[in-house]
């Protein structure tokens, strides 16, 4: 088991976090930021599953040439999407969190997904990334499959 | 004297070694506890209470479950709510191993007077409908 680095002070980090959801929201409403830009240049970026979109990216520059070119087409866009957090739990630079996504696909099918979302944070940024999600219905949703 | 009550951590770290050893985890598990495994598969679901708990997820888990191996990556947590990255090994009654590459899942516990009031588990839902249930996923026409 690892151990937690308190490098970080908790709060320190949960704040870190906070910034990300808060960035995400305002890009989101129409805000010209970079909603990664809490991210590390280092970033290690997971999305959990066995859907096409699922895997491992290190370093931002990755995520940006490789991850959301891949999945930006797949969702759609409409006002109230997001992602809510609803819990944090914390401690030194490790940071958890239960969030609610609204979404949908590109052709607007409800994509309504329930989150455990994991961060680390060191220096101000966030340097690790999972997504964990119900990629069952990423798969039925975003895809367009169905399970035989 | 009052004893201390346990740790929330250690209370997951022995439910968790419990588990593993096939010793009494259930008895870490408060009468009302409410255990919640996110997603759509056909273990998802919240189940409130060991009637439901035991008598329908761990019933259905073990028709495709033949022996479960869970791994603590990171606890953390400062109070009664504590969320670990776990590692879930199965072998299924099939003799499939399930999840090889050792990739983590989210898990939520909630811990009070020295029992589990609360799990909310996060598992790779698409390997459990491919590995545990031999589905495949299909485009839609």
């Amino acid at each position: 088991m690892r151990d937690i680095s308190t490098s970080g002070a908790t709060g320190d980090s949960v704040a870190v976090v906070q910034q990300f959801f808060a960035d995400l929201r305002a890009t989101l409403t129409g805000a010209e930021i970079n909603p990664y830009r809490t991210m590390a240049d280092n970033v290690e970026f997971v999305v959990t599953g066995q859907t096409p979109l699922s895997g491992t990216w290190h370093g931002m520059r990755a995520v940006l040439e490789e991850f959301l070119p891949a999945a930006s087409p797949l969702m759609g866009r409409a006002p109230g999407h997001g992602l809510i957090p609803l819990e944090f739990i914390a401690e030194g630079n490790c940071v958890a969190v239960l969030a609610r996504g609204r979404g949908s696909n590109a052709v607007g099918m409800p994509y309504n997904n329930s989150y455990f979302l994991w961060f680390e944070v060191q220096d101000g940024m966030i340097t690790r990334y999972i997504e964990d999600f119900d990629s069952s219905l990423a798969w039925r949703a975003i895809f367009r499959c169905h399970l035989e | 004297m009052i004893d201390a009550e346990p740790d929330p951590k250690s209370v997951v770290r022995e439910f968790v070694a419990r588990l593993n050893t096939g010793a009494d985890a259930w008895a870490l598990l408060s009468e009302t506890a409410v255990v919640t495994v996110n997603g759509t598969t056909p273990l998802s679901g919240r189940y409130p209470g060991m009637t439901l708990i035991r008598g329908i997820l761990a019933d259905s888990a073990r028709n495709v479950v033949a022996s479960l191996s869970v791994g603590i990556d990171t606890l953390i947590g400062t109070g009664a709510r504590v969320a670990a990255l776990l590692s879930l090994s199965v072998r299924t009654v099939a003799g499939t191993p399930f999840n090889t590459e050792g990739r983590l899942c989210g898990c939520v516990f909630a811990v009070n007077a020295g029992v589990i009031d609360e799990v909310i588990l996060f598992p790779d839902t698409s390997l459990i409908e491919i590995a545990l249930y031999g589905r495949r996923y299909v485009p839609d026409a």
